[in-house]
């Protein structure tokens, strides 16, 4: 079987042969202009089209009310200090735009602190929510904007996907690794691998996607490659939509992002006691923080996740780990069953093997 | 007998216009019926669907009775124009005078821009204040249109006597 090997944070040239990529971007890019004031969306598109000179592609851009307009990127960062600041009426047109006119219509949205617009793109908003109740009931004073420019990398799971499979089935897993290392970006393609059966046979995939980072849905309909045969539930606790989703999609497997505690990993009991194989991620830089968590050591301990993975990515490459679990304890490493796969291209190689 | 037929048509002339602004007044007082029923169904959507403004406005071109109207909004949305922008360039197509155009303006120029709660109220409001204003003249319709026809019936014959 031959495996597309595509750079991780390399700039659109470098990943031609990814079609759908270089879609999903094109699609990515024209909806987070969409929502740029328009003095500034000119240099935006420049910037979002040929990445910021010497920095790489763009990540971020980012809006405050009374600055400078801030454009992330892998590598560092740009400030448009020769523009006028950013104001109170680009902001209220920049809500908006982004919720299509329809600010009602993403009040669940706006309440969680952020929206997804066509093409994936995720806008982080902050500002004065009204609070009551414990809770965040409304979000219409908006001043801060952080339009995050999804990078999906077609490709980059699949040299691993051996390591999460068994006999032609996924096994439940967890992925552990520090923000900002691509642990979404990482999930979905192992989303999209198992529902177009690549590196396993096709499998039904349920995707329970608690902040919409997985699928990048739009009225429910995902905007970012995750496979033929997957199925998503949005902006629903994932101790409510696991159990659903297993009753009501029958999946071969579900995934989903950031288990945070006893209530999500009680649902993935849940979805175990149905044999439903759980692919999940966590934050966690290390062996030692993984086993801080007790519910996830007891998870492990009592067979509801059968492994767990810590992945690292250095420039072009990513790295999952497997974390053994010896006599009740985690070890890193000094195991026997301590593997490590590092490039793509390398993953590639041995997958063909 | 050249006398007899202006005088006549000057009649017929004053007849017609008051027929004219009674058969207005009726269409005016339609209008304002089927908008308050489409403004109605607008927050039925609204309230239990909670589609955006494109959404509605595409569901009202079927749904709703002012059809004509709903479709060159829905235009004016595809192009690009807010609710409110759509609103300004459509709303001649309604007929209204400039008094319900006036209490529909704090709805028409913020739909889409607030939370449901504020939505639903500005259009309750509105749906309300429509209301009203066609009960009120729908009442008065009888007298007006009486008034009406009189005042140019009146009007013709004052002419037709002058003429003759």
């Amino acid at each position: 079987m031959a495996f597309k090997t595509t750079i991780l944070t390399g700039s659109a040239e470098k990943s031609k042969e990814s079609g759908i990529r270089q879609q999903a971007l094109g699609a990515a890019e024209g909806s987070a202009l969409g929502a740029v004031p328009e003095r500034i969306r000119p240099l935006a598109a420049a910037y979002l089209k040929g990445g910021v000179n010497g920095l790489g592609p763009v990540e971020e851009l980012r809006f405050r009310v009374g600055q400078p307009v801030q454009i992330r990127t892998a590598n560092g960062e740009l400030l448009l200090r020769d523009q006028p600041p950013f104001t109170e009426n680009e902001a209220k047109t920049m809500l908006e735009t982004i919720c299509d006119h329809s600010v009602y219509a993403r009040e669940q949205e706006l309440t969680s602190g952020f929206v997804t617009m066509p093409g994936g793109v995720r806008v982080g908003l902050s500002g004065a929510p009204i609070f009551e109740d414990g809770r965040i009931v409304r979000l219409t004073s908006v001043s801060g904007f952080n339009i995050r420019i999804p990078r999906q990398v077609i490709g980059c799971a699949e040299p691993f996907i051996r390591r999460l499979t068994e006999g032609g089935r996924v096994r439940s897993a967890v992925i552990a690794s520090p923000p900002r290392v691509g642990k979404t970006t990482f999930l979905r393609d192992c989303i999209r691998c198992f529902s177009d059966g690549i590196g396993v046979r096709a499998q039904t995939v349920a995707v329970a996607d608690e902040r919409n980072e997985l699928t990048g849905s739009v009225n429910g309909a995902a905007c970012l490659n995750v496979g033929a045969r997957t199925d998503a539930m949005i902006g629903v606790p994932k101790s409510v939509s696991i159990p659903l989703l297993v009753r009501s999609m029958a999946p071969d497997v579900i995934v989903t992002d950031e288990l945070f505690g006893e209530a999500d990993i009680s649902a993935v009991a849940e979805a175990a006691k149905y044999g439903v194989a759980v692919l999940a991620s966590v934050h966690a830089a290390s062996a030692s923080e993984l086993a801080a968590k007790r519910w996830l050591v007891d998870a492990l301990l009592g067979g509801v996740l059968a492994r767990v993975f810590i992945l690292k990515r250095s420039v072009n490459m990513f790295d999952l780990r497997s974390v053994d679990l010896k006599n009740g304890r985690i070890a890193e490493d000094g195991c026997g069953s301590f593997s490590r796969i590092h490039a793509f291209e390398a993953g590639a190689e041995r997958c063909k093997g | 007998m050249q006398r007899l037929i202006a005088a006549a048509l000057a009649f017929g002339l004053c007849f017609s216009a008051g027929a004219l602004k009674a058969e207005r007044m009726r269409m005016k007082i339609k209008g304002i019926v089927a908008l308050t029923d489409d403004l109605l169904t607008l927050e039925t959507l609204l309230k239990y669907e909670r589609l955006s403004v494109n959404g509605i406005v595409g569901r009202l071109t079927k749904q709703g009775r002012l059809t004509a109207f709903w479709e060159s909004m829905n235009g004016k949305l595809k192009d690009g124009l807010s609710f409110a922008g759509a609103f300004k360039a459509c709303a001649s197509q309604l007929h209204l005078d400039r008094e319900t155009l006036h209490e529909l303006e704090p709805f028409a120029q913020s739909f889409g821009s607030s939370d449901i709660k504020t939505e639903l109220s500005r259009l309750r409001l509105v749906n309300e204040k429509l209301a009203a204003g066609g009960q009120k003249l729908q009442k008065e319709l009888p007298n007006r249109i009486r008034l009406c026809r009189s005042l140019s019936s009146l009007l013709g014959a004052a002419l037709a006597l002058l003429v003759l």
